[in-house]
């Protein structure tokens, strides 16, 4: 079985989209920052991260440019409700840049989050 | 002994000498009699005004009346300069060209011995334009405002959104694993959790017309032809509107081609035909009219910028109620709607103010009540001829694209800087390279000396600072121009007067894109 890390900072949404992936059979694992996101990934064998990107505790963008270093085997999929630098750089594209492989805007459905999920897995 | 005034006391100047001293002012100066009865103007007068000293001596200032005031107005004027104090304000007049302008005036009340006003003495400055340029100012920066506000809303509305709707899949799923539930209840929770759901989509779609109003979504531009386009929204458009709608056509031929996206001027157009329909709920004419035209003194309606030079206009009038003028101001905001018992938003204009800026375009609007309003959209054109099909614009767009000239070096030990300034740069057409570090810099900047217009470096980074870099770079080309990036605080970084010469510029990171481009601009345009 797959272990999926899913970080986000709003405890609502690691619930709905744990849920959207237990369905799949895939274990999955929770952080509520960046900084717990590494503390699990030093601990446990993950096979991909989802992550929100704005986090007050080490946002999305640093976890993907650490991972890029210390894991670069790990494929990541960026979440994440809008927002930019200056409103014109989109995090989810800044997430594309520097690492994700996948990036999914909120609101998205479970169809989507499976998807993305599962052709990342497939690699 | 009384002392005698000496030939350099005010007293012996000679009257005449007051008298250019008044008519040199720049502000003009009104004296009246106690009856309000001019007796002297100013040459500023007539300036201001149009009116000359002949045309005004023996009138009454009340010439000058533009209506816009009414008699409380004046009456409380009367009332303080006749008990003797002095009155100052603004004050809406009229040339005699009849056109308005506002005059900031300050009217002084002299008294004889007996302390019993005799005369009024009034000075007065056209501030029309100031007024404009404070309101514009205000105007742009409630706008800014208004957009920050949305963008953070809409952030965080998404983020619970994602929750709203992923439940309400989640429900979905698990009641059609439920087979012990009866089939009458299992379809009443189906049909509530869909409404849940649809209201949560129809919640999402109104988050991204938010976001297209304070423009996060960027746009890719391309060169299309206009008349084409319109042609093809109108026959479109045509088929779906009431038939109590007359459409007329009116676009010009040979129109040059536009810097937009087809499917973003269909949006604009849609909205300013549903706009135009929507206030004609018993029918009437829609006209839509596309055409060069060159702008003088205009102003963007929902920016509020100054509107100069040659635009392609597109404008869509219609024969319905008009807006109030007071409505006017609230137009382009967010959920601003007259509509809201029919079940508007308010977000059509909101979106439409967000889309055309996003293509450096513009929008104007005139109105009269009962009559009618014409939304205009004025969009920059190149020079390129119109083409016939969108291919060959795209084909031609990439053929006539300048080529990068400025070469710019990007130095940064941090990768989302450099992707930052790559996307900002290159969007300018700037030739770019980058480097992670000093030791990389100077071997980039080593194979080409004099083929870099420019460096951005950032200041701490590991092994060489920006300054050290900036020490050596210097040795090999004096001219090159070097902008130091930092997280600090400018007097926060200790350099000496010689380290500080090194640089032409300073940029505090996190930087504003537009300051970082204004200081490119002036060193490129040097």
């Amino acid at each position: 079985m797959k272990t999926i890390l899913l970080v986000d900072d709003e405890l609502s949404v690691r619930e709905v989209l744990k849920e959207m992936l237990n369905n799949k059979n895939y274990q999955v694992e929770t952080a509520a920052s960046g900084k717990q996101a590494l503390i699990k990934l030093d601990k446990c064998p993950v096979d991909l991260v989802v992550t929100d990107i704005v986090m007050a505790d080490e946002n999305g963008i640093d976890l993907i440019m650490k991972m890029k270093t210390d894991y670069p085997h790990i494929p990541v999929v960026a979440i994440s409700g809008g927002g930019g630098i200056e409103g014109r750089f989109n995090y989810l594209e800044i997430a594309k840049l520097v690492g994700a492989k996948e990036i999914l805007k909120k609101p998205f459905s479970a169809h989507e989050l499976r998807e993305a999920v599962e052709a990342e897995l497939k690699e | 002994m009384e002392r005698k005034p000496s030939k350099s006391s005010p007293e012996n100047f000679p009257l005449e000498l007051f008298f250019s001293a008044l008519n040199a002012a720049v502000d003009a100066i009104v004296i009246t009699d106690i009856d309000s009865r001019i007796l002297w103007v100013n040459n500023s007068f007539k300036e201001l005004t149009g009116y000359s000293y002949s045309e005004v001596v023996g009138k009454r200032p009340s010439i000058l009346k533009s209506g816009v005031h009414n008699d409380e107005f004046y009456k409380s004027l009367w009332g303080t300069i006749n008990s003797g104090k002095t009155w100052q304000g603004e004050m809406w007049n009229k040339k005699k060209n009849k056109s308005r302008y506002l005059e900031e005036q300050t009217i002084t009340p002299v008294k004889d011995e007996n302390d019993i006003v005799t005369h009024f003495i009034a000075i007065k400055r056209d501030v029309t334009e100031k007024k404009q340029i404070q309101k514009q100012l205000q105007h742009s920066q409630k706008m800014e405002d208004i957009g920050r506000m949305t963008g953070g809303i809409s952030h965080n509305f998404n983020n619970k959104l994602a929750s709203i709707l992923g439940y309400t899949e989640i429900i979905a799923e698990k009641l059609h694993e439920l087979p012990e539930l009866p089939a009458l209840q299992k379809n009443t929770l189906i049909k509530y959790n869909k409404r849940v759901f649809d209201a949560g989509i129809s919640a999402k779609q109104l988050v991204e017309q938010l976001k297209t109003f304070c423009r996060e979504k960027a746009g890719e531009f391309h060169q299309i032809s206009i008349k084409e386009n319109v042609h093809e929204i109108l026959t479109f458009a045509k088929a779906a509107l009431p038939s109590t709608i007359e459409i007329f056509e009116d676009i010009e031929n040979d129109l040059p081609s536009i810097e937009s996206d087809t499917s973003l001027l269909h949006q604009l157009v849609m909205a300013l035909i549903t706009n135009a329909v929507t206030s004609m709920k018993s029918g009437g004419k829609l006209t839509l009219n596309v055409s060069r035209q060159e702008i003088k003194n205009q102003y963007c309606n929902s920016c509020n910028s100054i509107l100069e030079g040659d635009y392609i206009q597109l404008s869509v009038s219609d024969t319905g109620i008009g807006i109030p003028p007071e409505n006017f101001p609230k137009l382009f905001l967010p959920f601003f709607t007259t509509n809201q018992m029919e079940g508007k938003t308010g977000m059509g204009l909101s979106v439409l103010h967000g889309l055309i800026h996003e293509q450096h375009g513009h929008v104007t609007v005139k109105s009269e009540l009962n009559k009618g309003s014409t939304f205009s959209l004025l969009f920059r054109y190149s020079n390129n001829v119109d083409l016939s099909s969108e291919k060959q614009n795209k084909d031609n767009a990439e053929l006539t694209e300048e080529p990068a000239e400025k070469h710019i070096l990007v130095v940064d030990d941090n990768p989302v800087v450099i992707e930052l300034l790559r996307s900002i740069l290159v969007n300018e057409k700037y030739k770019l390279s980058t480097a992670i570090n000093g030791q990389e810099a100077l071997k980039i900047f080593m194979d080409e000396p004099t083929d870099f217009n420019l460096i951005l470096t950032d200041q701490t980074m590991p092994e060489f600072t920006g300054v050290e870099l900036a020490k050596v770079i210097k040795t090999i080309s004096k001219e090159v121009p070097i902008i130091l990036m930092s997280g600090y605080k400018e007097s926060d970084i200790e350099l000496t007067s010689e380290e500080r010469s090194l640089f032409y510029g300073f940029i505090e990171k996190p930087f504003k894109i537009k300051d970082l481009m204004n200081c490119v601009l002036e060193i490129m345009e040097t």
